[in-house]
């Protein structure tokens, strides 16, 4: 019995150790996911690492020499300005659905990533 | 179509109830009529549900626009193959493809489990009840059949993401691999209630995990491609929670066909091995629940959607069903285990019930090793795909969790596993010396070191990243030190050296296709470090004749077309692809509008070779024709396919049954007179 008892102590210390690395993980790689205009009711989370979801706004989209820096996005109540200058998906375009993750600093999000909604993959989009 | 459908599918619904109930009252009775009955059930279930599924097809193919299902996935100007594969295209034909899949599992199980008087009843009331539950969800939950009051004049046509190959396969490969974890749950669920002794079951078990298996590790390939060509964003996983509702069970049942091999070899981990398969048809039917139910979008989706509350109903209960029999049989399971490996009586001379480990440098405890971080690599997966749910909940919050978490999370378990995966087939049974394991991993050693000095040199300076290579290399050089050995022992003969290693793989399929397995998951593992690490990316607009540059490659556009299409309108650049003096490529990717949906597409163009992909995106094109082009050299990137493809054909030689067995068991029948009906075994 006593190789079974090595061996589950040292089962114990690796998931314990994994464990801790999920707890951690979790809490450090979460972000609020949110709408424009719930951010906007939100200010506590200013300056915090959120996820918004909504749709490029028309007539938006700030080029700088060909390259987009920014837009705007809303949700049919609030506008929120975007700053951005990295790649961008093949799907981005005025009145796309985009989720955006950064943080806010002053006026504009400071956004780090730009994804479009990934289908769920065999469900239809909820039509707006 | 309709009314046929509606009727096939409350008539399966009978069927699968009325072949449950004669499933039990066959057990409560001896009378063979219960069971010649349920038995015919499950035809007749089959039979219906294959009507129904015929009925779908045949009202997508003909575009029925009045049934709602059909208008909302096709439309008149859909290719026929794509109209077909509309099937799964939507919520309600998902189900119905659950229902197809489990009807001829049913049909096989049947076939596992003829003549075996305390098993068959079982599975087929598992296998029924499992049947009953998804009919009664296609009826009067989410139907297919449903009708429009008024019919559009066309339908709103396939999501264009879907219009594509492997999106046409990999819906069917996936379900077949989660529907297929229903055949070892009934087994196993089936032998607990019958107490029947693992030696008679439980290789039929492991032959239905390994099916599931092949065609999970198959969906997730498809599905990893699929997102990779059409998504349009350079990668492949996401750790979005539709993958990782493929992903949890695939881990579980890779845990099973590790730990089935304790089970045969030594009698032991028999409960854990059926909790396994308890968990692994738990996770197929969470991963149902998930991607079906609405739960991602929202909570609140959650709550209006009829069907997801009884899938969780379904799920708890199942759970619930398996876990509790387990439970209460573990004790009588033990012994029978280790009266199956040690045929001479010491189980019931009153010796220790439980199968002692001997050592920790041992095969088997290896074995259970890789159980515990397989399962806690499961449920580190199921944490990060619930987490934002149950906060939803509890703090009304939406939130999300990133890929930080898994690739953080998931590293140290996939380097545990790598360690694992050199070290555990080194091992011997029952125990070895800790110096007699140095000596034989001494060479992949030092292979993996020499590589790690290599690719150091090279330039790589990211640790985890070098870790992931060594090991890699570590595991790849123990595999080959495997093989060579197994060669030496072979007799020389006049055979070439691939005759020899083909003779050898044939010989033992289990252990050398488990090792060509490792080997394709080596491939992965470095494919998808080494393309993260080392992709580079470029995006520009371009006027016609200005090139961009991306690692190695020089990417000129040259012109671009604007082609129509029914429904479409295709714009198509040319590029010119250099690397170096030399013209290596002309691609052509595309923009697709999909004018009736405002849906917006892109073709990648992707020039593979053994050494990278370069992908390319053509986002847009302007009025005065210049093209706003992304590129990316992902290195590495193919052998990440190949790995997978090497994994498959690993996972099929192990699936292969023994040719001489099987000649063994033909001689066997002929000689035997005819079976007499319900012959005792």
């Amino acid at each position: 019995m006593r190789a079974s008892r090595k061996l589950a102590a040292g089962l114990a210390v690796i998931v314990a150790a994994i464990t801790a690395a999920a707890y951690a993980g979790i809490r450090s790689a979460t972000v609020y996911y949110l709408t424009p205009a719930e951010f906007a009711s939100r200010p506590d989370l200013r300056g915090a690492h959120v996820r918004l979801a909504g749709t490029v706004l028309p007539g938006s989209v700030r080029t700088q020499e060909g390259r987009i820096v920014g837009f705007a996005i809303g949700d049919g109540t609030t506008r929120l300005d975007v700053d951005y200058d990295g790649p961008l998906p093949d799907l981005f375009g005025e009145g796309r659905e985009v989720l955006v993750e950064g943080r806010s600093g002053g006026a504009a999000l400071q956004a780090t990533r730009v994804i479009t909604t990934h289908p769920t993959e065999y469900q239809e989009r909820p039509r707006r | 179509m309709a009314e046929l459908g509606s009727f096939a599918i409350l008539a399966s619904l009978a069927a699968a109830l009325f072949g449950a109930v004669a499933a039990v009252l066959g057990l409560r009775r001896a009378d063979d009529r219960f069971r010649v009955a349920a038995s015919r059930a499950v035809h007749a279930y089959a039979a219906f549900i294959a009507l129904a599924a015929s009925a779908l097809v045949g009202a997508l193919v003909t575009r029925q626009f009045h049934l709602r299902f059909v208008a909302e996935v096709t439309s008149a100007d859909l290719p026929l193959l794509y109209a077909v594969a509309a099937f799964w295209g939507g919520h309600a034909g998902s189900l119905l493809l659950w229902a197809v899949v489990l009807a001829a599992y049913a049909l096989a199980a049947q076939r596992t489990v003829r003549g075996d008087r305390e098993l068959a009843p079982y599975v087929t009331l598992v296998m029924l009840g499992t049947g009953a539950f998804f009919s009664a969800a296609l009826a009067f939950g989410s139907s297919p059949f449903a009708t429009l009051a008024v019919p559009p004049p066309d339908g709103r046509g396939l999501n264009p993401l879907l219009r594509n190959p492997w999106m046409a396969v990999h819906p069917p490969a996936l379900y077949l691999g989660f529907v297929g974890m229903t055949v070892p749950y009934a087994l196993a669920v089936a032998a607990l209630a019958g107490r029947v002794p693992p030696a008679r079951w439980i290789r039929a078990a492991r032959r239905w995990v390994l099916a599931a298996w092949l065609w999970l590790t198959a969906g997730l390939l498809f599905g990893a491609k699929w997102s990779y060509v059409v998504l349009g964003w350079g990668g492949y996983w996401a750790w979005d929670p539709v993958e990782n509702a493929a992903l949890m069970p695939w881990l579980t049942a890779t845990a099973v066909l590790h730990s089935i091999q304790a089970q045969e070899r030594r009698g032991m981990l028999t409960g854990w091995t059926i909790a396994l398969m308890i968990l692994s048809f738990s996770l197929a039917l969470f991963g149902t629940f998930l991607t079906r139910s609405g739960l991602l979008s929202s909570v609140h989706a959650f709550a209006n959607a009829s069907i997801g509350p009884y899938l969780l109903g379904f799920l708890v209960l199942a759970m619930a069903a398996g876990f509790a029999l387990l439970l209460r049989r573990l004790p009588e399971l033990r012994r029978d285990a280790r009266a199956d490996v040690e045929p001479d009586g010491a189980a019931e001379a009153g010796q220790p019930i439980e199968s002692p480990l001997d050592s920790v440098l041992s095969r088997e405890a290896a074995l259970l090793a890789n159980n515990v971080l397989l399962v806690v690599g499961a449920f580190v997966v199921l944490a990060g795909t619930i987490f934002p749910i149950l906060a939803e909940l509890l703090t009304g919050d939406r939130v999300a969790v990133g890929p930080p978490y898994f690739t953080m999370t998931m590293a140290p378990v996939i380097a545990l596993l790598l360690l694992l995966m050199a070290a555990g087939p080194l091992l011997p049974w029952r125990g070895g010396r800790g110096d007699e394991l140095a000596r034989r991993l001494a060479a992949p050693g030092a292979a993996a070191v020499m590589a790690g000095v290599a690719a150091a040199g090279a330039g790589v300076r990211s640790g985890g990243l070098l870790a992931v290579l060594v090991l890699c290399v570590f595991v790849a050089a123990a595999v080959g030190l495997e093989f060579r050995w197994g060669l030496a022992a072979r007799p020389a003969g006049r055979a070439g050296a691939g005759a020899a290693l083909l003779g050898l793989i044939a010989g033992n399929r289990r252990r050398y296709g488990g090792y060509i397995a490792h080997l394709g998951l080596v491939l992965v593992l470095a494919a998808a470090t080494v393309s993260a690490a080392f992709a580079t990316a470029a995006q520009g607009t371009l006027s016609p004749g200005q090139a961009l540059r991306v690692g190695a490659y020089d990417v000129r556009y040259d012109a671009a077309q604007v082609r129509a299409a029914p429904g479409l309108r295709v714009t198509e650049a040319a590029v010119t692809v250099r690397r170096g003096d030399a013209v290596v490529a002309v691609l052509r990717p595309r923009h697709v509008v999909h004018e009736g949906r405002d849906e917006v597409t892109a073709d990648v163009a992707i020039r593979s070779t053994w050494r990278d992909d370069l992908y390319v995106v053509l986002i847009a094109v302007s009025a005065d024709g210049r093209a706003t082009l992304r590129l990316a050299v992902n290195p590495m990137l193919p052998w990440l396919w190949i790995g997978a493809l090497v994994m498959l054909a690993g996972g099929m030689v192990a699936a292969l049954p023994r040719r001489r067995a099987r000649a063994a068991g033909v001689h066997l029948y002929a000689e035997r007179p005819a079976p007499v009906a319900g012959g005792d075994r």
